[in-house]
């Protein structure tokens, strides 16, 4: 047989999940196969399956056989190829990795031969002679192999010109015919074409750690090892050992041996939730209908009721009952511990999910479309996400593994990818780059999601492009930007079947105790169409429970989300003043100055407004239109197509409830079906190219679809366009309508709190942290002037959470004060914390009366007294934070036996009253924000305001009195600098001072002339004008001077000399840094 | 009693590495941190930007775009700073350096000399009777000042009040001797706490005590202050390392209540003799005129103590402020003048002022006897039976007498190194570039074989000897162009006019060029030296002739930008030959 006619299938090839070897995507390798004529494909990554549903879906788009499996590296023998003949030997496959996986560290793997002859039955396995050469152990093993898996056993062969090829495949070829073991022909593959050599070397070194210079004998020593066409391999060898051509044509018979698909996993669900004798269907029915009985005791409305029938038949024909039920078995248990969940997503705001209690979003509050989410011809599952408090999602986490078992349940995987970040530093590194260079060069790109950089962002930075190596890190960061560089576990997707897991998809371990993590991305899980349930964290759920905790304790009153007293005015006005600080979404500047625009005076409205102020509507120009519209200042209209393309209202349906402008998710996607003519699949792989693709260039095929199709039906281009960037941008911060539903069920909730309940509010929020957008300083304040009382942290008062007290001013009779924890102490411990709340409940709640008494009672730390002392925690004892640091310094070291406390005392000799100088208020007050981040005697700036005065600064007050345009100057501390990357080189500032809050911006110009005193200011003076607009006033700086020496000054009053160095640990936190965004 | 001088540097890693610290340009030096770069000194133009030690780089370069930084190299200013401290050596040889490195943050490094100048002071003064000190300090300030080194000096009776005045009331502080610390009570008062070398927590701590200067310390009962801040006991450690919270100690170091002495970094020599010029000199004669007086001053000396020398060392101090030594050995010990001269001026000989120094000549000669004996010195033993041998170390004795014989001594500052050589391995797939001509500086260099990453895996055979640059052979004309590359070695080939007729092949060996800038700056080099390309892709064989010769040949694809340029007849290379 001439050798060109011979067939040729690759059966020994790694992808780059193979991670930090393979340099090529498995889509590559397919397609490169394709080119090249090889009559199959087999991609064997190392111990794992993570990379084949991608190579999966690419041979089903190119029209490639594909063999699915793995080249197993034993712990105790040689390398094998596995690939599965059946489903059940893939099952068997799956296993046996777990089981490998589960014995090793995370992203390790451990096997060993007698595991690999255990999983055997109905796999093709391929050996591969070892690196060093034959052995008498391989050649034992060999026998053993043939002995046990004749039939399917083969050995592989390569040529990758590496001297003594010839001799080394002739004597393996001679072993194995001695043994009868049949040959193949294999080319070792690393990556699709030979240009992939310097990646592949690159990404040996990353893996190895070693710079490309130190890497020597680690590299390859040339490239060979490529995907080769059928010819190419047949003149490989050509006549190098006897019968070289059937052991090419054995390749296809391994293919044909190999019937598996990835198509023919079947996925079924759980079948726990469901009661003895009762069908799934059934089940869910009887519950969905109790629990609306339930939520509506005098009768839920007509509509609702209908509603729930026609969702509870489509359940049934798309035979999803098992989904609800095991979301419903998740939330059931939460709510049976206590802990406060919510659900989101397509699926979530349904009547079946009200009825469930899984959401608490009232269907009569919200136009419920389940039917948009779930559809019959889109065989699409549905998609439930649930939150939990932040602190408790670990206890659900756990229920889960133990009620379905780990070989059943277990967490979806991310892949985590090289971005642009990460590559420029990895590659330079391994191109010996600096730290220096690097730590310039990925400052280039902004945030680590970056998209792309070009050369043109290096040059900028001041680097020389024309040196070679930049260029090559530059090249090479490039090319492995979106290569797999290790799998993690996904934020809480949960993969739950009924039978084993582990048959469907290798489960590992993930790097946290206790969790266990399955190999495929969300992505590989909806193309295998297998359900995910989220279960996420949410801080402001863990603030609600906390809060509904305290109403409960001293209010005796029981809320739940859904018993929130609905369409409360005063919650409404209060949220319409942008009085919104710790309220959930809405707690943002741009949502702040969203609040007052909007005025949001309904359930819906929220809606709007969480979804508003997303990068989708803002890129797509739809804001202003809305609002104008909202507020009658212009005509709603729809976008209509010319006559004879469909009827005029075609887009009321889809835009009507937005007043004909697309702001949800959904509602774009929908633009593309009924107004660019997309087909509802089209328009899926619209919104998956979005998101996932984010990177390549793919979207622009779709940009021109969409444009072209809706003006091609005589809509207006510009519509069009702005129609597309919106979909440009949800595809990164996607928020469609249900999730902005269920949010806003959370904004509602936690601003009916704040409104009526502020004490409870902020405790709960403080007790919450670290969470949302302000520091503990701005939340204390707010709650303050909402009335609250606060107190300070003391040692015979507080707690080490934040606690709720009858207030004791007698202004204030009735109310509940705030009175601050320990946990505000910086750097104090909890351990010695509960040694003093010991102590103090020991003795029958008797008050510590010294310094001395409280360490002889509860034995705490010496460094911890020191810490309380600093806190200023020893006023109820008559001591300020200095006598109490002088009174702790004095302490011995050792606390004396309580029969020896007398005698000792005896012994210290009687000290002299020290003259210690009184602290300054100013001082006390700094030193309150080192130690607790803030202070409830004073605003530090209140100090400063007489002379402030005296120099022409307003105060936050005044400017708002001003009128627009007013030139001032002001001065305040700076809370925070934010440099959004969509606002050119503008930086927003959030200066406050005793009276309120300034929001300042500097121009790109003022920010190159003061960038200084920009950039390192904690107390700023701005002289500039004043600009009111919808309610909101910025001032907007002309000059900017850094006057932080001012507070430098208020901690130094009592001293003498300036030190002369340039800097001191102690002035390190002058007032809490301010949070930075850039 | 005791006078102390301290030189605060407070940008010593900058000055020392002489980078531009006086230059416009805003510039820090860098460490890692375990939160990325910080900065642990900042040159005055990026202090004046707003720019501060132990500011993270990123922050610094928000502040200041256009900030550069190289990271510190923490041994090479320690390095320059015992050689400033040598340099140091001409005002008293009891000099040690002040040396805290930088934490994790870039903060709390500090640099300075510390010199005991006790009876040193008196060669400044102009007259006698006069205090030397102001014109000791002016004279170090300002030769400080020529080499760009920023500095503050302090002087006192104590350590502690040297370095509080030199780095609080600076530039240059003297407190005046005063035997019962009113002096010095009178320059510390006012300073802050921050002056007595305590750590920033203790400082800290008084500061929120309201103890915010030494004055306040001192006016507090000691036993109040003794209770608050013990000696670090366990359990207690209020921070800071070998003093932890004693304020005490440090107040008592301070006031000479507890001794600090001086621990000379070089041991100081029983005896100098010192030479200053009034003009500097830069021909070597007449520095070798001046050992005349030199040697007959150190010779008095010696005699008056009755001693003799074994070792001595020549200081030469050049103007710009660098130092050079020059150490001799003295087989039998002498203090023979005439014996002495010759020695030393054989070596000062040696020397090209002009060269070494450029412009600068020598301005100060010093004479150290470095070891002494007494005059009835007994012969030590000549041979030693070895207890065992110790091959490494008796090779690497044998290297050094080699790198002896080659002119390299040790502890001499003049003499071209030039040490022999030996082949060491270096990791590379390309045969040319797989071993390294280096300096030997230890045996141990041999362990390198077989120790560079990947090296256990299955090296190709290599052949016993290598040429020095591939050699071209020629492909007799009766084989068409196309067999000349065919799917195999030539079956015949010419070189060095020999007919070669090949019996055996094994092959190929494909080794690819190495494409990034380190490996192709070497290539490049490599064909800088003629021959062929080092750039190219080999095919090498394995080819044994008719007579049992072995051969290793190679057919070379040169890379794309060459392809055309250098246009080979025949692309077969011999690059080596198998025993």
């Amino acid at each position: 047989m001439h050798y060109a006619t011979l067939p040729y299938a690759e059966l020994q090839a790694i992808s780059n999940f193979s991670f930090l070897e393979g340099a090529s995507h498995p889509a590559e390798l397919i397609a490169q196969a394709k080119a090249l004529g090889l009559s199959a494909i087999g991609i064997a990554d190392k111990n794992t399956l993570a990379g084949v549903v991608r190579a999966h879906r690419a041979a089903k788009d190119q029209g490639v056989r594909f063999l699915v499996g793995a080249r197993l590296d034993l712990a105790d023998g040689p390398s094998f190829l596995c690939y599965p003949k059946d489903r059940a030997a893939y099952g068997r496959l799956s296993s046996l990795l777990s089981m490998g996986q589960r014995r090793a560290d995370k992203g390790n793997c451990r096997l060993y031969l007698a595991d690999l002859f255990h999983h055997a039955r109905g796999q093709v396995l391929v050996i591969l002679p070892p690196e060093e050469g034959a052995t008498p152990q391989f050649e034992h093993i060999l026998m053993d192999l043939v002995a046990r898996h004749g039939a399917d056993a083969y050995l592989a062969l390569s040529h990758r010109k590496r001297g003594g090829d010839a001799r080394r495949i002739a004597m393996f070829a001679a072993m194995g015919r001695r043994h009868g073991i049949k040959l193949l022909v294999s080319n070792d593959v690393i990556m699709h074409i030979p240009a992939r050599k310097p990646v592949q070397d690159v990404l040996r070194c990353i893996g190895a750690g070693v710079k490309i210079a130190d890497a020597g004998y680690l590299l390859e020593a040339n490239a060979e090892r490529h995907i080769k066409s059928p010819r190419q391999m047949a003149a490989l060898f050509h006549g190098v050992f006897e019968g070289w051509d059937a052991a090419v044509a054995n390749t296809q018979e391994v293919v044909d041996k190999c019937r598996f698909s990835l198509d023919e996993l079947r996925y079924n669900y759980p079948g726990e939730p469901v009661p003895e004798g009762e069908t799934p269907q059934g089940w869910l029915e009887k519950i969905s209908r109790n629990g609306l009985h339930q939520r509506f005791p005098d009768g839920a409305p007509e509509k609702i009721t209908a509603t729930l029938e026609r969702e509870l038949a489509l359940v049934r024909q798309l035979n999803y009952a098992h989904y609800f039920l095991s979301v419903h078995d998740i939330v059931q248990f939460a709510r049976g511990r206590g802990i406060l969940c919510q659900g989101r997503g397509s699926a979530a705001n349904s009547v079946i999910c009200y009825a469930l209690g899984i959401t608490a979003v009232n269907p009569t509050e919200v136009d419920v479309l389940f039917e948009r989410f779930i559809s019959a011809e889109r065989d699409e599952p549905p998609d439930i996400d649930v939150d939990f408090e932040h602190e408790r999602r670990e206890e659900v986490i756990q229920y889960i593994y133990a009620r379905y078992g780990r070989h059943r349940a277990a967490l979806a995987a991310t892949v985590i990818t090289y971005r642009a970040r990460s590559a420029v530093r990895d590659v330079g590194k391994v191109m010996g780059l600096s730290e220096d260079v690097l730590s310039v060069m990925s400052r280039t790109i902004w945030g680590q999601w970056s998209k792309d950089f070009g050369s043109r962002n290096f040059a900028e930075s001041g680097l020389d492009m024309a040196d070679k190596r930049l260029r090559q890190v530059h090249w090479l960061a490039h090319q492995i930007m979106g290569f797999p560089r290790h799998l993690s576990q996904h934020v809480g997707g949960f993969v739950l079947t009924q039978t084993p897991l582990d048959r469907v998809v290798p489960i590992g371990n993930a790097a946290m105790d206790g969790r266990t993590v399955i190999e495929w991305d969300k992505d590989d899980l909806d193309a295998l169409g297998i359900l995910k349930i989220d279960v996420l964290a949410l801080g402001m759920l863990s603030c609600i429970r906390k809060s509904f905790d305290l109403l409960r304790l001293h209010y005796g009153k029981d809320l739940s989300l859904a018993r929130i007293p609905r369409d409360d005015g005063p919650t409404y006005d209060m949220l319409c003043r942008a009085d919104s600080l710790g309220v959930f979404q809405v707690e943002s500047r741009a949502q702040m100055n969203m609040l007052p625009r909007l005025r949001p005076r309904s359930f819906y409205d929220l809606v709007i407004q969480v979804a508003i102020v997303r990068p989708g509507p803002i890129q797509g120009d739809m804001v202003h239109p809305y609002l104008r519209r909202r507020n009658g200042e212009e005509e709603v209209y729809f976008p209509a197509p010319s006559p004879e393309f469909g009827p005029a209202d075609e887009l009321r349906d889809v835009l009507g409830k937005t007043l004909g402008v697309p702001l949800f998710q959904e509602q774009a996607m929908r633009v593309a079906i009924v107004a660019a003519g997309f087909t509802p699949a089209e328009s899926d792989r619209l919104r998956r190219a979005m998101a996932t693709f984010r990177h390549m260039g793919t979207i622009n095929s779709f940009r021109d679809k969409l444009v072209g199709g809706m003006t091609a039906r005589g809509y207006d281009e510009d519509f069009a366009r702005r129609c597309f960037q919106q979909i440009e941008g949800f595809g990164e911060y996607g928020f469609p309508e249900s999730h902005a539903a269920s949010f806003a069920g959370l904004v509602y909730a936690s601003s009916w709190l704040k409104c009526h309940y502020p004490a409870v509010f902020a405790c709960g929020l403080l007790n919450s942290q670290p969470m949302g957008f302000y520091a503990p300083a701005q939340i204390i304040r707010n709650a303050r002037e909402h009335g609250v009382e606060t107190l300070d942290v003391d040692i015979n008062h507080s707690e080490w959470d934040n606690i709720l007290v009858p207030a004791s001013r007698p202004e204030k009779a009735g109310t509940m004060a705030l009175r601050l924890g320990f946990c505000n102490v910086d750097k104090l411990k909890k351990l010695d914390v509960a040694k003093l709340l010991g102590a103090r409940t020991a003795d029958n709640q008797m008050p510590f009366h010294t310094v001395e008494d409280l360490r002889a009672r509860s034995r705490i730390s010496l460094s911890a007294l020191e810490l309380l002392a600093a806190a200023d925690c020893f006023r109820s004892i008559g001591l300020d934070r200095r006598r109490a640091l002088w009174a702790v310094r004095a302490l011995p070291d050792d606390v004396p036996l309580p029969l020896f406390m007398h005698a000792e005392a005896d012994d210290i000799p009687p000290e002299e009253e020290a003259d210690l100088p009184e602290m300054a208020e100013s001082e006390q007050v700094m030193l309150d924000y080192q130690t607790l981040r803030y202070s409830l005697k004073a605003h530090p700036m209140s100090f400063l305001r007489a002379k402030l005065k005296a120099e022409g600064v307003l105060n936050a007050l005044d400017i708002l009195q001003q009128p627009e345009g007013a030139r001032v100057r002001y001065a305040g501390i700076v809370l925070c600098r934010q440099r959004p990357g969509t606002a050119a080189g503008v930086v927003f500032m959030t200066l406050e001072d005793e009276f309120s809050i300034v929001n300042a911006l500097a121009w790109k110009d003022v920010m190159a002339r003061f960038r200084r005193a920009v950039m390192s200011s904690r107390l700023m003076l701005i002289d500039g004008v004043v600009q009111h607009g919808d309610g909101v006033t910025h001032l907007i700086a002309d000059e900017i001077t850094d006057m932080s020496a001012l507070l430098f000054d208020l901690l130094d009053a009592g001293k003498t000399a300036k030190p002369m160095r340039h800097s001191h640990p102690r002035d390190v936190r002058l007032v809490p840094k301010s949070r930075d965004f850039h | 009693m005791k006078r102390i001088v301290f030189i605060w540097l407070k940008r010593w890693p900058l000055n020392s590495a002489r980078l531009p610290s006086q230059a416009a340009q805003p510039f820090g030096l860098n460490v890692a941190g375990s939160h990325g770069l910080r900065l642990a000194a900042v040159s005055p133009a990026a202090e004046a930007a707003g720019i501060t030690v132990g500011m993270s780089l990123a922050d610094a370069r928000a502040i200041c775009p256009d900030l550069k930084s190289q990271p510190l190299e923490p041994e090479k200013s320690l390095k320059a700073l015992r050689q400033l401290a040598r340099w140091a050596g001409r005002y008293t040889p009891w000099v040690n350096v002040h040396h805290i490195a930088p934490s994790a943050t870039g903060e709390g490094a500090e640099y300075g000399l510390q010199l005991d100048i006790t009876g040193c002071a008196h060669l400044f003064a102009h007259s006698r009777g006069e205090d030397g000190e102001p014109a000791m300090l002016l004279d170090i300030s300002e030769r400080l000042e020529a080499s760009g080194i920023e500095h503050a000096i302090g002087l006192g009776d104590t350590l502690g009040a040297a370095i509080a005045v030199a780095r609080f009331a600076g530039p240059i502080h003297i407190i005046p001797h005063d035997p019962h610390g009113d002096e010095t009570r009178r320059a510390l008062s006012s300073l802050p706490v921050d002056s007595l070398r305590l750590d920033a927590k203790t400082c800290q701590t008084l500061c929120r005590l309201g103890l915010n200067s030494v004055g306040a310390l001192l006016r507090l009962p000691r036993v109040a202050l003794a209770r608050r801040f013990p000696v670090s006991k366990d359990g207690r450690d209020m921070g800071g390392q070998d003093m932890g919270g004693a304020v005490l100690r440090r107040l008592d170091q301070a006031f000479g209540r507890i001794r600090e002495p001086i621990e000379p970094i070089m041991p100081v020599p029983p005896l100098r003799a010192r030479m200053n010029f009034a003009e500097p000199v830069v021909e070597t004669d007449a520095l070798v005129l001046a050992l005349d007086g030199l040697v007959a001053d150190l010779c008095r000396g010696l005699g008056r103590m009755n001693k003799k020398m074994r070792r001595m060392s020549l200081w030469l101090y050049r103007a710009d402020g660098a130092v050079h030594r020059i150490s001799a050995g003295i087989v039998a010990a002498s203090r023979d003048e005439a014996h002495l001269l010759r020695l030393l001026s054989e070596r000062v000989k040696q020397i090209d002022i002009q060269e070494n120094s450029g412009d600068f000549g020598i301005e100060l000669l010093i004479l150290s006897a470095d070891r002494v004996e007494e005059d009835t010195a007994s012969q030590p033993t000549l041979v030693q039976a070895p207890a065992s041998i110790d091959f490494d170390k008796e090779i690497a004795r044998l290297m050094d007498r080699l790198k002896g014989r080659f002119h390299a001594s040790a502890g001499d500052d003049y003499g071209a190194g030039r040490t022999p050589h030996s082949l060491t391995p270096q990791a590379s797939h390309r045969p040319e570039r797989a071993q390294l001509s280096l300096p030997v500086r230890t045996c141990a260099a041999n362990d390198r074989w077989g120790a560079s990453p990947g090296a256990d895996r299955q090296t190709p055979i290599r052949p016993f000897r290598l040429l020095p640059r591939p050699e071209r052979v020629q492909i007799p004309d009766n084989i068409s162009a196309d067999d000349q590359r065919g799917d195999g070695p030539p079956l015949r080939f010419l070189w060095r006019h020999q007919n070669v007729v090949i019996r055996r092949a094994e092959g190929p060996e494909r080794i690819s060029p190495e494409w990034w800038p380190d490996a192709q700056d070497d290539a490049r080099r490599m064909d800088q030296e003629g021959g062929p390309s080092s750039r190219d892709l080999r095919d090498y064989y394995r080819l044994e002739a008719e007579n049992g010769q072995r051969f290793w040949l190679y057919y070379s694809t040169p890379p794309k930008d060459e392809a055309d340029v250098w246009p080979p007849k025949s692309n077969w290379y011999l690059h080596g030959i198998f025993a």
